[in-house]
């Protein structure tokens, strides 16, 4: 044992009560150490001694003032209860009784009441319409919906701010730049899919440098929709149709950047096929 | 699961308490009052070391155990829960009147003094006067040492030397592990050891 851990084995050898000789094998340890340890056999001394000093601490009975205010706290207690609690004679004198009419001239006096604090135009006597005991059931029959619609009510409508036009405007134009579509080629900018068409065509123009010899036919063309067909056909070899996306794109390096991964490497499978011979 | 204490001492006295409608300080409760007054006092006076918030301390305690006594359940010893009670009642109190915890040595020095009520297991006829100054000195400076400790410490010390409780009594009535009423209970030795050293040493090993 070292001595860092006898203090907490010191405490460890004591389960049942603080004066209580030591037991067990931790305690056989305990001494062990003690009868080659100077300071520890020390500090054991001097915590025998605390242990008593703190066992033999004398014991403060109860004042009697404590019996009277303990009486006090239960009888508040106990008067409190009663006082929420109405007793079973009252509770059921309570439950029998019924709902009080409002007396007749009740109405006028509040209508009067309401004119004169806000200077409301209350015709003393005037008959709420039938409709609201209508609609006054029908909120109190689903009261949340109620208040949430009331409180939807409430909500101011926001102001456009001045510069959204300007703003939406600016980004359609932006936008009708960066890609083409039927419905902006319908509305006369039909240099698109030209530009589009030629931009594709050199394209393959490119990928098959080195094969064109062999080339029968390569077609490129855009049909009715934001698409482009490719139509490559070489010697011996079955026509291979493609379609692609109309872009605008006028290099490769271009394309590549832009183009989905599958259309890159298909232009690049076609490109091999060509150019390695022509073989399927 | 709680396992459920069947044989608590306690346990008749208890059913009894919940059985009967609330009348006061009469009937079974007066008899349980009667059984925890003084433990009851004695741990809030140690944790609070004066006894004017022992004495509220206290009421406090017997308060909660009327209100809640009903709805006891033995998932625990009944002593155990009183204790609970009263050293978080306790703690609380000081908390509160964190301000007024000098006076602690005060009421030391009235009962060094014989002032007010208490229960003595020494005869002070026979004593020497001398002895007895002595006597009282040294239980003054162990009375400070445990004020000094921080409130959980001086909770577990006080419930383990002054309550005589066991470690798993001591556990079960503050809700803590038995691991960690070691370690505090070490912890709280060592810094007890730290301020009666010079006691120990002029009154015993002199």
């Amino acid at each position: 044992m070292l001595c860092s851990d006898f203090h907490s084995a010191w405490v460890q050898a004591q389960p049942a009560s603080p004066l209580k000789e030591s037991a067990g094998s931790s305690a056989v340890e305990i001494a062990e150490h003690l009868a080659g340890c100077e300071s520890c056999a020390a500090l054991a001394r001097r915590l025998r001694i605390e242990a008593g000093l703190l066992c033999t601490l004398e014991v403060f009975p109860a004042p009697r003032e404590l019996d009277e205010r303990v009486a006090r706290e239960i009888a508040a207690q106990l008067a409190e209860a009663e006082h929420a609690e109405p007793s079973p004679g009252v509770a059921r004198f309570l439950e029998h009784l019924g709902r009080v009419s409002a007396p007749v001239g009740l109405d006028d006096r509040v209508a009067s009441l309401l004119a004169r604090e806000h200077q409301l135009p209350v015709e003393p006597g005037l008959q709420a319409p039938a409709v609201l005991d209508r609609l006054v059931e029908e909120q109190l029959g689903d009261l949340p919906k109620a208040i949430a619609s009331g409180m939807l009510s409430k909500l101011e409508r926001p102001v456009t701010p001045a510069d959204l036009e300007e703003r939406v405007h600016a980004d359609l134009v932006g936008s009708a730049d960066r890609v083409a579509s039927p419905s902006r080629a319908s509305r006369g900018r039909s240099w698109i899919p030209l530009a589009t068409a030629v931009s594709a065509l050199a394209l393959f123009g490119w990928l098959f440098v080195g094969g064109a010899d062999r080339l029968s036919g390569a077609r490129v063309e855009q049909d009715q929709s934001r698409f482009a067909s490719a139509e490559v056909s070489g010697e011996g070899a079955a026509t291979r149709r493609y379609r692609f996306e109309v872009v605008e794109h006028a290099t490769w390096d271009e394309f590549r950047s832009a183009a989905p991964p599958s259309l890159v490497s298909a232009a690049l499978r076609v490109s091999g096929d060509r150019i390695g011979g022509g073989k399927r | 699961m709680t396992p459920l204490h069947s044989n608590d001492p306690d346990r008749k006295l208890i059913e009894a308490c919940q059985a009967s409608p609330k009348k006061g300080l009469e009937g079974p409760f007066r008899d349980l009052y009667e059984l925890y007054r003084d433990r009851v006092y004695s741990v809030c006076y140690r944790i609070t070391g004066n006894a004017t918030d022992a004495l509220d301390a206290s009421q406090e305690t017997f308060g909660i155990l009327f209100r809640k006594v009903e709805g006891f359940r033995f998932e625990s010893r009944f002593s155990s829960w009183v204790y609970r009670i009263a050293v978080n009642t306790s703690i609380d109190l000081k908390r509160r009147a964190g301000a007024r915890s000098s006076a602690s040595l005060e009421a030391l020095q009235a009962s060094a003094e014989g002032r007010g009520t208490r229960f003595d297991l020494h005869d002070e006829v026979t004593e020497a006067p001398a002895d007895a100054a002595a006597r009282h000195e040294l239980e003054a400076e162990v009375q400070r040492a445990i004020q000094r400790l921080s409130p959980k410490m001086r909770s577990i010390t006080v419930l383990r030397y002054t309550e005589g409780l066991s470690y798993d009594q001591i556990a079960e009535a503050l809700q803590v592990s038995l691991g960690t009423v070691k370690s505090r209970l070490s912890r709280a030795h060592a810094a007890l050891d730290r301020e009666l050293n010079p006691v120990v040493d002029k009154y015993f090993l002199r």
